[in-house]
């Protein structure tokens, strides 16, 4: 019997699977530019409600109106976190790295950050202040699952968490983490305390003193 | 534990890979061969000597529409010897087929050894003629299938017919006989393909016709193997016999029912079906052709691969990322990675392939929704068979037809 090689297909088959790859690729990306752009988007609306935050602070610093600060500040903060998650999703799930968004993030975070020094100056706020240094670059799985610890933690504790990679080419996370002296990662800084490594839930709730 | 879905997408990526080149190659011989696809040879009044032997366990309820669906056979009588070969049944099959002995059916009983194989041995020793057909006690022939199948062997290098086996169930219709009715339908577009390029690597018990001096020359069935009939089909490759696909010899064969009938079969079916990957891994290389080169090692990768990328994702949906409960339903439009489009790609390519595959066989009417069902439940039941399989080769359980 006769055995068939049929070269000119397996080569034709190649080159359509390939092409098939690419259309899916291109498909891929262009999503995923839209969906950045839709966290763009956010980040940039998010931005302004700070700015009018801060506008209406200066204007008049009063304690009559911290149940306006509060309610405001929450709702900033709760849609600054789940920026951060759709980020680190995006990251985790995609490899997806856009260091021009995660810069303009890290903007909105420490934006939000002073925001809530000043606003807790003026009302009080019970809520304890996390900052997370980590490094994408420097840091796999402990940093990944320090970000899932924290996530963890802010589900269960009044605490705000902003995140900040050093290693990107981002000036405000990187002059922060100057500031705190970061050498290694993951690194959480807390009012009172630095945490340097791994620390996973039950740590963490000893070592921010809940 | 961590499975990030990096490492499942790289996993995911390779899978789609093999899954559609291994399409798009089946479409383009499609394309090829697609005269010799749909042409049948021609009649040119060879009528050789046929046996048909029928090797039967507790088949009581089946073995009349069996026999006497060959007795109804539209071929010479005088050239037709049937052989029903009872494997020392517990119920009454041996009476039942002694019933027919008047009609000139040859009936031989003997102790049971557990394997199909030794029973059609047995049968076939006691053939007398030029070509052997096996028929599995459940399943019966169309009138006109011999006819149909005989005219193959008009080519002296043919040595193997396989028939046109559909599926039907005793017990009624339900979801999981609607799917095996379109996998057993789509399995004869494939195998009739791969016919064209002589790379068919099983002569299933339904009913295939061989010519005697492939027993002669190659030996028996393998009694200790409890998929004999892809065994001696690998067997026949491996000494480059040709083996050719019928697509209008009909015959029909009872399928399971419940969900455990199927498991137990399927799960005999792959562990037979991996016996046999490596015992004739030799067939993987150049000097085998389409078959050495693609069929056999890339159906391989395909299995190996499926697998790893069922149990990867097992694990990730049972040790999830905490960051899809935290986005919600957002986690679901953020999931979608490029390779979910070529992964919808081969999803509607495998489905437009079966599609095309299933209009072949235009009496039976298959509905669109039982093909999606198909293309989307095929996948998850090929896993649980493999899973299954495994566990019971890993706890070496017997296996028995």
């Amino acid at each position: 019997m006769e055995r068939k090689v049929n070269l000119p297909i397996y080569i034709l088959t190649f080159v359509i699977t390939v092409i098939i790859f690419a259309i899916g690729f291109w498909f891929g990306t262009v999503y995923d530019s839209m969906m950045s752009e839709n966290i763009e988007l956010q980040i940039s609306e998010v931005s302004y409600q700070l700015l009018s935050m801060q506008l209406f602070y200066l204007t008049g610093e009063s304690v009559e109106y911290c149940d306006f600060y509060k309610s405001e500040l929450d709702k900033i903060d709760s849609t600054t976190a789940q920026l951060g998650y759709e980020l680190t999703f995006l990251e985790e799930t995609k490899g997806y790295t856009n260091p021009e968004l995660k810069d303009k993030y890290f903007v909105l975070e420490t934006t939000s950050l002073s925001v809530n020094r000043k606003i807790s100056e003026i009302c009080g706020s019970e809520d304890k202040e996390v900052l997370y240094f980590y490094s994408n670059e420097k840091c796999g799985e402990d940093c990944i699952i320090q970000g899932r610890e924290l996530l963890k933690l802010k589900e269960n504790k009044n605490v705000r968490i902003y995140s900040f990679d050093c290693t990107i080419d981002s000036p405000i996370a990187n002059s922060l983490c100057k500031k705190y002296n970061v050498k290694a990662y993951p690194t959480i800084v807390t009012n009172d305390k630095i945490l340097v490594g791994l620390h996973k839930y039950n740590e963490l709730l000893v070592g921010i003193h809940f | 534990m961590l499975i990030l879905p990096s490492e499942v997408r790289l996993i995911e990526m390779l899978v789609a890979f093999v899954a559609l080149y291994l399409t798009i190659f089946y479409i383009l011989l499609y394309i090829k061969y697609r005269m010799e696809i749909k042409s049948s040879p021609a009649n040119k009044g060879y009528k050789p000597k046929l046996s048909v032997v029928i090797p039967a366990y507790n088949e009581a309820k089946e073995i009349p529409k069996c026999i006497e669906s060959i007795l109804a056979l539209n071929y010479p009588k005088d050239k037709i010897e049937i052989i029903v070969v009872d494997d020392g049944s517990k119920d009454n099959t041996l009476e039942i087929a002694q019933g027919y002995e008047k009609l000139g059916v040859k009936v031989f009983t003997k102790k049971n050894e557990g394997t199909a194989a030794a029973t059609k041995n047995y049968g076939i020793k006691k053939a007398t003629g030029d070509i052997i057909a096996t028929l599995d006690g459940d399943s019966y022939v169309h009138p006109e299938a011999v006819n149909n199948m005989i005219n193959y062997f008009n080519d002296d290098s043919v040595m193997a017919v396989t028939a046109c086996i559909k599926a039907y169930s005793r017990k009624g219709t339900n979801l999981l006989t609607s799917v095996q009715r379109v996998e057993y339908i789509f399995t004869l577009f494939s195998r009739k393909i791969l016919s064209s390029i002589e790379a068919v690597n099983v002569t299933p018990g339904p009913f295939s016709m061989f010519r005697k001096e492939v027993f002669e020359k190659i030996g028996y069935f393998d009694v200790t193997n409890i998929l004999e009939d892809q065994e001696f089909a690998m067997r026949m490759q491996k000494n480059n016999m040709r083996i050719k696909s019928s697509m209008n010899a009909e015959v029909y064969t009872d399928v399971p029912f419940t969900f455990r009938e199927l498991l137990k079969q399927r799960t005999r079916w792959h562990r037979g079906g991996l016996h046999n990957s490596l015992k004739y891994l030799e067939l993987i290389g150049p000097r085998y052709g389409d078959m050495g080169i693609i069929v056999m090692p890339l159906t391989l990768v395909a299995i190996l691969l499926l697998f790893i990328v069922f149990v990867m994702v097992g694990l990730y949906v049972m040790f999830p990322s905490p960051y899809l409960y935290a986005l919600g339903v957002n986690s679901l439009l953020l999931n979608v990675h490029w390779i979910t489009f070529v992964g919808l790609s081969v999803f509607a390519l495998n489905f437009l392939w079966i599609y095309k595959g299933i209009q072949y066989f235009k009496e039976e009417k298959v509905t669109l929704l039982e093909i999606i069902i198909y293309v989307i439940a095929y996948s998850y039941l090929v896993t649980i068979y493999w899973i299954s399989a495994l566990l019971k080769e890993i706890t070496r359980e017997k296996m028995s037809w």
